[in-house]
């Protein structure tokens, strides 16, 4: 019987199928799982074809349409596990579910520029400026990341690059965290940490800042389940260890976009995919912490960050009474004139791989 | 549009099927060439004027020349002149003008510039086949083409338009004007193509990440058995993409009843660098012995004109593999080595295999890193590197973690795994399988290529 199968008309027959799925199925138009819009069937003209852009389009709307594109991916997953192969898609596999994005290159000219836009800030702050820089999980859990990865040394680099930095505070974390890192510090399946390695960050800050740290029990704290991360999301490993995001309810208040919320965390979030977002409800231009005067607390700080900052900001809310948050990417107007408000401290809180490849932090010279 | 994309998978290939085989013989031909125009277009729709017309100077001058008319020399000169002369000045003018600024301009204060143009997709196939089959014409090797259908047809088969293998007429001809088509063909065919998919979308394109991790840590980063490690990865990587890109060309030639030329016959197992050119990229090699060597006088004369003739030859094929002096170099590494070969130990290395394949091995990789890098100061860290002996970033997690796909990557690549394969695809459970396993995983590959979730708005 299979003597009589030939096989270029199973070719031509696999091809043409799928060529009529997709022509015939519905359309996606968002992906959750890769946080985008997927492309629609483009408009023909005689100029977007000439200039080849309806081609590179049409390109993008056949493989984002593509029957059982989720599927595909995963199936690669796990071929690649067949081959023995220890990553996928830039993300290294450690000991204990952990994944590792690799991160081999960052430009040196970015990463200066970044530095001496800190330094300029530094210059008309009215308050002390003190920069925490996070660490990327790799350098921190040496003892699950794979043998001999080769990433950049993000310790050297950051000592390199703060040695030009003069008038600002730096707040070490590093060996904190490092002595900590059987503790599920970061997590498994994203590239962020934990609440518990925000706190010991956060417990270094208050040392440096001369604060008197919040005291908190984390077998008390409320956990959400089931997160899976970026670095999930781009590898799709196929048993992963989801992990579980702890979070603490204090008295707090947050406003975005002229609108007042009476948490700081956003619970719809934890039914979809991005569940970090829970923190301070993403990511933001602009956000206010309000949490009241208290015993000991100071008047207000400004915190200039990326995400990491996120699950950081509540314990800060113990501290401040006003918690202003700039997330320079969306930040349209002059951080250089905030810095020059009426503020008790000033932190720059943000990721060594941000710090080093994102060019927006040259927005802190204007 | 690359034969490894959705474009040309599921909607080109099988449209264009179905649309030559529900046509009548008699009008095979020109929608052959209708659907070759489109496949060219589609690549590069601003391109298509210059292949029209380099076709077109092709077709007039051969016809010109086909009979001994007056002024037959000139007609056939100036054609060879408009066809590589175009090649040359969409390929080489930018890098000429900088040669003549840097070396003579510059010290007189003066520089030229000039606009750059892309280079026509595939013109350095396509001049080639045009300019070779004129030459053929000129000297009586061939038949003239009368019909421009057909010529076109020859000129611009989409299979091979853009990367080869680059084919002589005299051996499509009689498949251009009247084909059978077998079915063992078609069985052929579509393995084949499959296999090619395969061989780029699974090999190439995945152990091309580990040379640009190389690449991107930085070659005097890396330790020195990782720098080798590197371009070995590159070396699989530059075989199985154009081997595998041959492979699909004969592939969709068989399915379209076209036998298209072997171009490679596993040049890793040659025992000589000698050897190594001819299995590696045939018709190309075949292409320059044909209408440079030969032409120039070849091996019949003195020993001094003879080692010009291979030195024109191996300075040419470096320089049409890119416009860059790593090219000239790498073509020159080549014509050393095939000169030594030839005077003092090819002998040696025909009698003792061993040492002759480990040789050959040792070569290509320093040939494939002057070929990888453009740059000089790239490639002299990187050949710095590779014969220092030095520490640096560590290979053991790279070689953990790719060390099946490079066992692979070397197992597919001897001529004992090829004549293996060839003899098991003669049973039908086998090519079967084989290609919808291979076909549905190269998919995979393929879909993951374009999987860029978007979360860097997460930091």
């Amino acid at each position: 019987m299979i003597k009589r199968i030939p096989t270029f008309v199973v070719l031509f027959l696999c091809l043409f199928a799928m060529m009529i799925l997709s022509i015939v199925l519905p359309k996606q138009t968002y992906s959750e799982n890769e946080n985008k819009y997927l492309a629609s069937l483009p408009d023909f003209s005689l100029r977007s074809f000439g200039n080849s852009s309806f081609e590179t389009k049409y390109s993008t709307y056949l493989s984002d349409q593509l029957p059982g594109r989720g599927t595909w991916i995963s199936a690669k997953s796990v071929a690649e596990t067949f081959l023995l192969k220890t990553e996928n898609n830039g993300i290294a596999y450690g000991k204990d579910g952990y994944m590792f994005p690799k991160f081999q290159s960052y430009d040196e000219d970015t990463y200066r520029d970044n530095l001496e836009s800190i330094h300029d800030l530094t210059q008309v702050a009215s308050s002390p400026v003190r920069l925490l820089v996070v660490p990327s999980a790799y350098t921190v859990l040496t003892d699950y990341v794979p043998d001999s990865l080769p990433c950049i040394d993000e310790k050297a680099a950051l000592a390199d690059g703060i040695s030009v930095l003069n008038g600002v505070q730096i707040v070490d974390t590093w060996s904190a965290l490092q002595d900590a890192q059987h503790d599920y510090i970061y997590y498994r399946t994203d590239h962020h940490w934990t609440t518990y390695g925000a706190y010991l960050a956060y417990l270094e800050y208050c040392e440096e800042a001369d604060l008197e740290p919040v005291k908190v029990d984390f077998s008390t704290a409320g956990t959400a389940t089931g997160f899976l991360g970026t670095s999930y999301s781009k590898c799709k490993r196929v048993r992963t260890i989801a992990d579980t995001i702890s979070y603490f309810p204090f008295d707090a208040t947050l406003t975005f976009d002229g609108k007042t919320y009476p948490s700081i965390y956003d619970f719809t979030k934890l039914t979809t995919r991005d569940k970090y977002a829970m923190f301070l409800y993403g990511n933001h231009a602009e956000s206010v912490v309000e949490s009241g005067d208290g015993n000991g607390k100071r008047g207000s700080l400004l915190i200039i960050k990326d995400s990491y900052a996120d699950s950081v900001i509540p314990f800060l809310s113990n501290n401040y009474a006003t918690i202003t948050c700039i997330d320079p990417r969306y930040y349209l107007g002059s951080i250089q004139e905030l810095a020059k408000g009426d503020y008790d401290d000033i932190l720059l809180l943000l990721g060594f791989e941000n710090l080093s490849s994102e060019g927006t932090w040259v927005k802190l010279s204007f | 549009m690359s034969f490894s994309s959705f474009v040309f998978l599921i909607r080109f290939l099988p449209v264009a099927l179905v649309l030559y085989y529900l046509f009548p013989h008699k009008g095979r031909n020109a929608l052959l060439v209708l659907l070759s125009l489109f496949f060219y277009t589609w690549g590069d729709p601003k391109s298509l004027p210059a292949l029209l017309l380099i076709a077109a100077v092709g077709y007039g001058a051969s016809l010109y020349v086909s009979k001994d008319r007056k002024g037959r020399k000139a007609v056939f000169l100036c054609g060879l002149l408009l066809i590589l002369g175009s090649l040359g000045f969409y390929k080489y003018l930018g890098f000429f003008v900088s040669i003549l600024n840097s070396m003579i301009l510059e010290h007189f204060g003066v520089g030229i510039t000039v606009r750059s143009f892309a280079a026509p997709l595939g013109i350095s196939f396509f001049a080639f086949t045009t300019s070779g089959y004129l030459i053929d014409v000129y000297k009586g090797d061939t038949e003239v083409c009368k019909n421009p259908i057909d010529y076109l047809l020859f000129i611009a088969f989409f299979p091979k338009l853009l990367m080869g293998p680059i084919v002589r007429y005299q051996d499509i001809s009689d498949q251009i004007q009247n084909r059978v088509i077998y079915v063992s063909q078609l069985e052929n065919g579509a393995f084949r193509f499959v296999k090619g998919l395969a061989k780029k979308v699974l090999l190439a394109d995945t152990i091309a990440v580990l040379w640009n991790e190389v690449s991107t840590l930085g070659y005097s980063e890396v330790s020195t058995p990782f720098a080798w490690l590197g371009v070995l990865a590159y070396s699989f990587q530059l075989y199985y993409d154009f081997s595998g890109y041959s492979d699909m060309a004969i592939g969709l030639g068989n399915l379209f009843g076209f036998r298209i030329p072997e171009n490679f016959r596993f040049p890793y197992s040659s025992i000589s660098a000698t050897e190594f050119w001819r299995r590696w990229h045939i018709t190309m090699g075949s292409w320059f012995k044909q209408y440079v060597y030969f032409p120039l006088g070849g091996s019949r004369c003195s020993k001094k004109r003879m080692m010009f003739n291979t030195f024109a030859v191996w300075a040419l094929t470096g320089l049409w593999h890119g416009a860059a002096w790593n090219f000239i170099l790498w073509g020159i590494f080549y014509f050393i080595l095939l000169m030594l070969e030839k005077n003092f130990y090819l002998e040696f290395l025909n009698k003792h295999r061993l040492i002759g394949h480990i040789y050959t091995i040792f070569i290509t990789l320093i040939g494939w890193s002057i070929f990888a890098v453009s740059d000089f100061p790239s490639l002299f860290s990187l050949l710095q590197k590779m014969f220092s002996f030095s520490g640096g970033i560590r290979c053991l997690y790279s070689l953990r973690n790719y060390f099946v796909l490079l066992l692979l990557c070397a197992v597919f690549c001897t001529e004992t795994c090829e004549v293996l394969v060839e003899k098991l695809q003669k049973k039908t459970w086998f090519r079967l399988a084989a290609t919808v396993i291979l076909l549905v995983l190269s998919i995979a590959y393929m879909t993951d290529a374009t999987y860029q979730p978007f979360l860097y708005a997460q930091f």
